[in-house]
């Protein structure tokens, strides 16, 4: 369904929303310069985990296709997501023991 | 878990979204005026983001969009506007119709389909890529704190009772292609009188 109208008029001037919507335009029209904005996604864009576990990296699985001799195909492939822009909450017993194992992975990986 | 309302994943994403506030936004604002409007709407975001996050902490995928806050909106519409009727493109079969809903039945229809499908991505595993649950948050966030403003008689009715709303609080309000007529019938009558 998708609505059409209301049948009560505004009585004021919605610059809020005005506001939001221009806001959100311009963000987007960032985001469609920026390659799809994947890198503000993963910046901006709320990961469960990362609330979670906030010094923990986080990997994203993602589907490329890759042109092989049997045509393209999808091949999932793993990447660490770009750091949060917004500064994680201050360490505690979220951050427990649990998330040591990706950051050590991580550190085998520069290690390599 | 408040950057991400400001963020879409492509163009329907976005203009559905501010279609939708678009709509029911301006109304919701008249009753909580500017600053406490904002503030609202960002609190639904975040009630939003809390409640997808709870469907699925451990979920690796970015979540992005406005449509949990949004849907707070939508919630308070429900509240605030029980007689308010929405024209609205409703598909039937093949066909897509005009069709004049009251707004509670055209939100609660909007939660219910809402609400079953997060029920269902969750049971079955499978995530279409929509945040449902975060809808479902943020229109029960909305709703609530907008029930909990007009208990108190924080926000004064405007629009609600008056004459031009109470004619078409009927369910049994015709057609789309009545809908210029009354409303020309209606405005034309203050200026009678």
């Amino acid at each position: 369904m998708i609505p059409i109208r209301d049948n009560i008029p505004s009585r004021t001037t919605p610059f809020v929303n005005y506001a939001v919507i221009v806001v959100c335009s311009v963000v987007f029209f960032v985001q469609v310069r920026d390659r799809g904005g994947t890198i503000l996604i993963e910046r901006f864009g709320m990961i469960s985990v990362r609330v979670l576990h906030p010094n923990s990296p986080v990997e994203l699985v993602e589907r490329i296709p890759i042109r092989t001799n049997f045509g393209i195909q999808l091949r999932e492939v793993r990447r660490e997501a770009a750091p949060s822009a917004v500064a994680p909450w201050p360490p505690g017993p979220l951050a427990d023991n649990a998330d040591m194992h990706l950051a050590a992975r991580r550190m085998d990986a520069h290690h390599r | 878990m408040l950057t991400c309302i400001l963020l879409h994943g492509g163009w329907m994403h976005i203009i559905g979204n501010m279609w939708m506030l678009w709509i029911f936004g301006d109304n919701v604002k008249d009753r909580l005026g500017h600053f406490w409007y904002l503030i609202f709407y960002l609190f639904c975001g975040v009630a939003a983001s809390a409640t997808h996050l709870l469907s699925g902490p451990d979920s690796t995928a970015p979540t992005i969009g406005a449509s949990g806050a949004i849907a707070g909106v939508m919630g308070a519409y429900f509240v605030l506007y029980p007689r308010a009727m929405v024209l609205s493109l409703v598909p039937v079969f093949f066909f897509i119709q005009m069709v004049v809903l009251p707004a509670p039945v055209f939100l609660g229809i909007w939660f219910l389909l809402q609400f079953f499908q997060g029920t269902f991505a969750v049971t079955s595993l499978q995530n279409a890529g929509v945040a449902w649950w975060a809808h479902i948050g943020g229109f029960v966030s909305g709703l609530g704190i907008a029930w909990i403003l007009k208990s108190q008689n924080i926000t004064p009715p405007r629009y609600e009772n008056t004459t031009e709303c109470r004619s078409h609080g009927s369910l049994s309000y015709p057609r789309a292609q009545a809908w210029p007529v009354k409303r020309k019938t209606e405005s034309a009558a203050p200026q009678k009188s």
